[in-house]
């Protein structure tokens, strides 16, 4: 489809590491539409940071290896096995990243002005060959308030002149992203960008991410672990377990109908303000180790659902409805 | 009855000491933190009392005063019907047995050198029990209540998962049997499937214990949960405080109503459209006059500028500080 702007095919990466290989990404299929939100949800060590870094080819090679057959198709180009300059052209200016933590994501010796203008400049420098660039740094600085103003910072012009530690977390994630879209990418892939955040801020951020995306006309591939996240900005929702996609569905069937036991026993676990007296439910066990997952379904340890087929055949992806997947032996024919 | 916990005016003030003692002598003004400004609540017999409030509103330097692991500046806090304030050195250490903390991260909170058992059996050492087989006897029987096999007493911390850890904290804490618990953050460093272990582990031990609790997170779904009493904090105060249930169905501060509705829904077909929140909550080494909250409320007015709103009382079992309720 023309529309797709990220299709990720059978990706397969391992990192080789002295204890031996470490089964990161299991043949991963997921693919984000144009001003689509996809959230990608699972619990730590699924791989859903890893999976986030890969667009960027930011996972460090060695020790990562992408296995043969994996593809990352970035408008239709693929990108899995582009050098590191080819890849930094894409990077910035076609899919931009920003991360949880926006402490150690600034440089502390630089105002954050000074960093925003830096990722402009790369920009401009490598649209030079396209189209002739604005010259002269009262532009840059002008463009800085601009990324500023786009994330409603409402004193830019201080703002510029500050330096990380001198704004809270909710500034610095502000600054974050507007350095992420100052080069209007068509992808932004953003992991846990909310999560260090206090409720409050992270209203207030999950807001402008939506306000933003129609604005600049930026996919997003939202990664989190929190699903009542998930609930406020996806569209469709991917949820992973084990370096795998066990279930796929548009954000309303997923939270309204969970297929795959995993997915039902996450929902299942969280406590919920509507419904308090509800004793929450625990899914026994805990994730796997990526060292040696289990054969067959790597969820049916912990499964009670778990039939003789789950612990020898892995299950494919079937569509048991209308644009809803689902990794699962109950749903096979 | 009388409350087992009851908290009067607690103040702490970070950097109070230096700025008294050092600091006139030095001539500087020295910037003080006020953590806490004048926090009162009570904690019934088998009642576990919910803290929730951003980072920096002052919830930990609670938990700790609380259990004077910190000093506090100046108030009250009375166990039992005795200000533990007042006690000597040597009878705050005999309260540490009645008293417990769970704190947040598992992993910082276990010595990685020792093991399981000795881990475990540390509080009663430190009360002096002297007796070893029955230090062995009350470790094996606390961990086979948090959910440990026996053979895990030899082990380390780090061959534990993070939600065995948390287990390994939490039987440390019971060992004495306290009547009384501080947990902090306990889940937040878990993930949603293990925190559900734990919280349905802690639920069923303090109902079984007997235990009266503060339960202390930045979840408010968590706190909500496990709270049959919530208290809200901002800035270093208390701004409102009620039955769970109450404060989830009219939240009477404009605080608690904004961080409520900031609350993730996990219902993708209710999501927030307008939130009325803005900025950020103050700097606590220089709170605004008045009301901490006024400068974020879409509420406030000249008063709320200028005078520090009273607590009032609304129906039998809950009060708000803010100048709206009094009209």
């Amino acid at each position: 489809m023309s529309t797709e702007v990220l299709s990720i095919e059978n990706l397969r990466l391992n990192f080789n590491t002295e204890h031996g290989t470490l089964h990161a990404l299991r043949g991963v299929d997921l693919r984000v539409g144009t001003n689509e939100v996809v959230g990608l949800v699972g619990e730590s060590g699924c791989g859903k940071t890893v999976l986030g870094l890969s667009v960027l080819g930011l996972n460090p090679m060695p020790p990562a290896e992408l296995l043969e057959g994996s593809r990352i198709l970035f408008k239709g180009r693929d990108i899995a096995g582009l050098n590191q300059d080819e890849l930094t052209l894409i990077r910035g200016t076609g899919v931009s990243m920003i991360f949880q933590e926006p402490m150690t994501s600034l440089n502390p010796v630089f105002t954050v002005g000074e960093q925003i203008a830096e990722s402009l400049k790369l920009r401009l420098q490598r649209e030079q060959t396209k189209k002739t660039p604005r010259s002269g740094s009262a532009s840059v600085e002008e463009d800085v308030l601009d990324a500023l103003r786009l994330v409603r910072i409402a004193d830019p012009e201080r703002v510029a002149h500050r330096y990380p530690h001198e704004l809270s977390g909710g500034m610095k994630q502000r600054v974050m992203i507007a350095m992420a879209l100052a080069a209007k990418p068509s992808l932004l892939v953003a992991d846990e960008p909310t999560t260090a955040l206090d409720v409050t801020i992270q209203a207030q951020i999950l807001r402008l991410m939506r306000d933003l995306m129609r604005e600049v006309q930026t996919s997003i591939l939202f990664i989190t672990h929190d699903l009542g996240v998930i609930a406020e900005i996806a569209d469709r929702v991917a949820v992973m377990y084990a370096g795998q996609i066990v279930e796929e569905a548009n954000v309303h069937d997923l939270f309204i109908e969970p297929l795959h036991p995993y997915t039902q026993g996450l929902l299942a676990s969280l406590p919920r303000l509507s419904d308090l007296d509800r004793e929450i439910e625990q899914l026994p066990g805990s994730v796997p180790d990526a060292l040696s997952p289990p054969e067959g379904c790597s969820f049916h340890p912990r499964c009670g659902h778990a039939m003789n087929q789950c612990l020898t055949i892995p299950p494919k992806l079937v569509t048991p409805r209308s644009g809803h997947k689902v990794a699962c032996h109950l749903y096979q024919k | 009855m009388q409350p087992l916990l009851s908290v009067r005016d607690l103040v702490k003030h970070y950097g109070a000491e230096r700025a008294t003692a050092v600091g006139r002598l030095l001539r500087r003004s020295e910037k003080v933190v006020h953590a806490l400004d004048g926090v009162s609540f009570d904690v019934s017999q088998d009642e576990t009392l919910g803290v929730v409030g951003e980072s920096g509103c002052g919830k930990t330097t609670l938990a700790r005063v609380v259990l004077l692991l910190t000093p506090p500046t100046s108030g009250a806090i009375e166990f039992e019907g005795v200000d533990i304030t007042q006690l000597p050195k040597h009878e705050v250490r005999q309260l540490r047995s009645k008293m417990q903390i769970i704190f947040q991260d598992p992993i910082s909170s276990l010595d990685p050198r020792m093991r399981v058992r000795d881990i475990v059996a540390e509080p009663l050492v430190a009360t002096g029990e002297e007796n070893r087989d029955l230090i062995l006897q009350k470790v094996r029987s606390i961990l086979e209540k948090v959910g440990l096999s026996s053979d895990s007493m030899n082990r380390f911390p780090h061959q534990f998962s993070g939600g065995q850890r948390q287990r390994i904290g939490i039987a440390r804490a019971l060992v004495c049997n306290p009547r009384f618990l501080v947990l902090d953050e306990p889940t937040s460093a878990l993930d949603a499937s293990i925190q559900a272990q734990v919280l349905n582990l802690l639920r069923r031990l303090e109902k079984d214990l007997r235990l009266s609790s503060i339960f202390i997170s930045h979840n408010i779904n968590v706190v909500c949960y496990m709270s049959d009493r919530i208290v809200v904090m901002y800035a270093g105060e208390i701004v409102e405080t009620a039955p769970t249930r109450e404060l989830l169905g009219k939240p009477l501060h404009p605080y608690t109503q904004t961080l409520l509705a900031s609350v993730p829904r996990t219902d993708p077909s209710h999501r927030r459209s307008d939130e009325k929140i803005v900025g950020e909550q103050p700097s606590p080494v220089n709170p605004p006059p008045g009301c901490r909250f006024h400068p974020r409320c879409p509420y406030a007015f000249e008063k709320c500028r200028s005078v520090r709103p009273d607590h009032v009382t609304v129906g039998t079992d809950r009060w708000a500080a803010c100048h709206l309720l009094t009209g």
